[in-house]
C-alpha cells in the first residue's frame, strides 16, 4: 500500500503545509489531484512519507484546511 | 541619465532582480498552481518563497494572507470595492493619490459616502481631524502612509489605534513607504496593507501586494480560474485564491522576491537613512536658492520620506523637467496623480517638480542635480 495523501485546497496551502511538516521532520510530496469530489474539482494533495497522524495533527493545529485523505 | 524618479518606479533594479527575471523566463516557465508536473510544482515553490518573503517583511505569519496584484492601485481597488457597500462611510486623507480617491469617488456614485480629513503631518491635530469625521456608519479609514508628492508622513500607528477604538477597518496605501519604512501590519493594526512591488521593493513593473487576514470576507473584483475547487461555479473562499484569479505574473513575482531580498539584506533602516541623507542635502541646497519654492518648512526623518517637491518661480513644472532632462536628469513634474495633495498645497495649477530618491542614488548625483537646478534657475 502506498503513502496516504492529504487533500488540500490549493497549491499555496499545500506549500505551506509541506513547509510546516518539513520543520517537524515529516517529508511530503505535493501532487496535483485531478477532479476529485472532495476537492470540488481539481486541487492539490500532500503525499505523506511519515506518520500520518502526526501530520494531520500538525496541519490542523496550523489551521490548514484538510479536505480528505486518499 | 541620473535617475531621481524612484517614486514613480525604482531604477535601476538590483542585479538579483534582473537574474531572477531571467531565471523565471528560462528556468521556471511553467504555470504555478495549475499543473502537476515537476516544473509546475517547482515554479509554485518559487512563487511561494516570494509569498513567504513578503509575509515576513510585513510581519505576517501566514503567507496565504499575501495577495499578488498588478500594482498598488489594483490592491486598493480589490479592497475598497470588495468591502464597501452602499450606505457605508469612509474617511480618507487630503494627501491621497488617485489610487484611493478615484475608486472611493466611483463608489460614492453607488451610495458609499466619504469625507476628506485635513492632515497636519504626524500630529495630534491630524488624528483629531479624522476623529471628528467619524459617523455611526463609518466603516473604514483609508490613508496613505506618506504623500507621494511631498513625502509627508501620516500618523499611521495612531490612526490604527483610533480604528481599533472605534471598531473601524484600516487601509494603508504604502506605495511610497514599503521597502523604506518598517511596517509590521498586524502589530500596527493595519487590516489592509496595499503596496507596489516595483517602487521601494525593487521588483519589476506590474507587481503589487495586498496583505490582509480578511481576504475571504471581501467580495471579488475578478473571478476565474484558480487551480482549486475547479468544478465549483463560485469563486473559492480560500486565500489567496479568492483574490488571485487567472495565471499569476510569475516573472514579476520572482523578480519581486529578489527585490525584497535586496531590501532585507541592505536593511530598511539603512535604506531610509541613506535616502533621507541625500534628500535632506538636496532640500537644504534648494532652500538657499531664492527662485525655488519649497512646500514644507523642514524636511526630516520621522516626518518625511525621501520624496520632495519644488517649483522654480516663473517656470511651469514641465518646463523645469524638460530643462533638467536636457541636462541628463530624470525627474517627474505635474500633479503626480494626486490632485488632493496639490489642492492642499495650492499647486493644483502649476503642479510640482518631484525628486524621489532611491537606494542607488549617491551624494555626488544629488550635488550634480542641485547644480543643474541652479543653472535652470539662472536661465529662467
Amino acid at each position: 500500500m502506498g503513502n496516504a495523501t492529504i487533500l488540500i485546497s490549493s497549491v499555496t496551502a499545500a506549500m505551506r503545509a509541506q513547509r510546516l511538516l518539513e520543520q517537524r521532520g515529516i517529508r511530503s510530496y505535493i501532487r496535483k489531484i485531478a477532479n476529485h469530489p472532495k476537492l470540488g474539482g481539481c486541487g492539490y494533495g500532500l503525499e505523506i512519507a511519515g506518520d500520518l497522524t502526526s501530520a494531520l495533527y500538525l496541519l490542523q493545529a496550523a489551521n490548514i484546511r484538510i479536505l480528505g485523505i486518499l | 541619465m541620473i535617475y531621481f524618479d524612484n517614486g514613480a518606479t525604482s531604477f535601476p533594479k538590483p542585479r538579483g532582480v534582473v537574474e531572477a527575471v531571467h531565471q523565471a523566463l528560462t528556468r521556471y516557465g511553467a504555470n504555478p498552481g495549475r499543473s502537476g508536473h515537476d516544473l509546475s510544482i517547482q515554479t509554485s515553490a518559487k512563487v511561494y518563497e516570494v509569498r513567504e518573503a513578503a509575509a515576513k517583511l510585513f510581519g505576517v505569519e501566514d503567507p496565504s494572507e499575501v495577495v499578488f496584484t498588478s500594482n498598488c492601485t489594483h490592491a486598493i481597488n480589490i479592497t475598497l470595492k470588495g468591502l464597501l457597500q452602499p450606505g457605508d462611510h469612509v474617511i480618507i486623507s487630503d494627501l491621497e493619490h488617485n489610487a484611493v480617491l478615484r475608486p472611493i469617488h466611483a463608489l460614492s456614485q453607488k451610495g458609499v459616502e466619504y469625507d476628506i480629513a485635513n492632515t497636519y503631518g504626524r500630529s495630534r491635530k491630524t488624528l483629531d481631524s479624522f476623529y471628528r469625521l467619524i459617523r455611526p456608519n463609518t466603516r473604514l479609514i483609508a490613508c496613505t502612509h506618506a504623500s507621494n508628492v511631498f513625502g509627508i508622513r501620516q500618523p499611521i500607528e495612531e490612526l490604527a489605534m483610533l480604528c481599533r477604538d472605534k471598531n473601524l477597518l484600516f487601509l494603508v496605501d504604502a506605495a511610497q513607504s514599503a521597502g523604506v519604512l518598517d511596517i509590521d501590519a498586524p502589530c500596527m493594526g493595519i487590516d489592509f496593507l496595499c503596496t507596489a512591488g516595483h517602487k521601494g521593493l525593487y521588483g519589476p513593473s506590474g507587481t503589487g501586494l495586498l496583505i490582509t487576514a480578511l481576504g475571504s470576507s471581501l467580495s471579488t473584483l475578478m473571478e476565474g480560474g484558480t487551480g482549486s475547487f475547479s468544478a465549483n461555479y463560485e469563486q473559492p473562499l480560500d486565500m489567496p485564491d479568492r483574490l488571485e484569479s487567472g495565471t499569476l505574473n510569475t516573472i514579476g513575482i520572482l523578480g519581486l522576491g529578489a527585490g525584497i531580498r535586496f531590501v532585507r539584506e541592505r536593511g530598511l533602516a539603512q535604506i531610509y537613512r541613506h535616502e533621507m541623507r541625500i534628500a535632506k542635502e538636496i532640500f537644504h541646497h534648494l532652500k538657499r536658492m531664492p527662485q525655488i519654492k519649497l512646500y514644507t518648512p523642514d524636511f526630516d526623518e520621522g516626518s518625511h520620506l525621501p520624496v520632495l517637491s519644488f517649483n522654480i518661480r516663473g517656470m511651469s513644472s514641465e518646463q523645469v523637467i524638460e530643462a533638467l532632462s536636457r541636462q541628463g536628469f530624470a525627474l517627474r513634474g505635474g500633479l503626480h496623480c494626486a490632485p488632493l495633495a496639490h489642492k492642499k498645497m495650492g499647486t493644483l495649477e502649476q503642479g510640482t517638480v518631484r525628486i524621489s530618491v532611491g537606494a542607488f542614488n549617491t551624494r555626488e548625483q544629488a550635488l550634480k542635480l542641485c547644480e543643474a537646478i541652479k543653472k535652470t534657475c539662472r536661465s529662467s
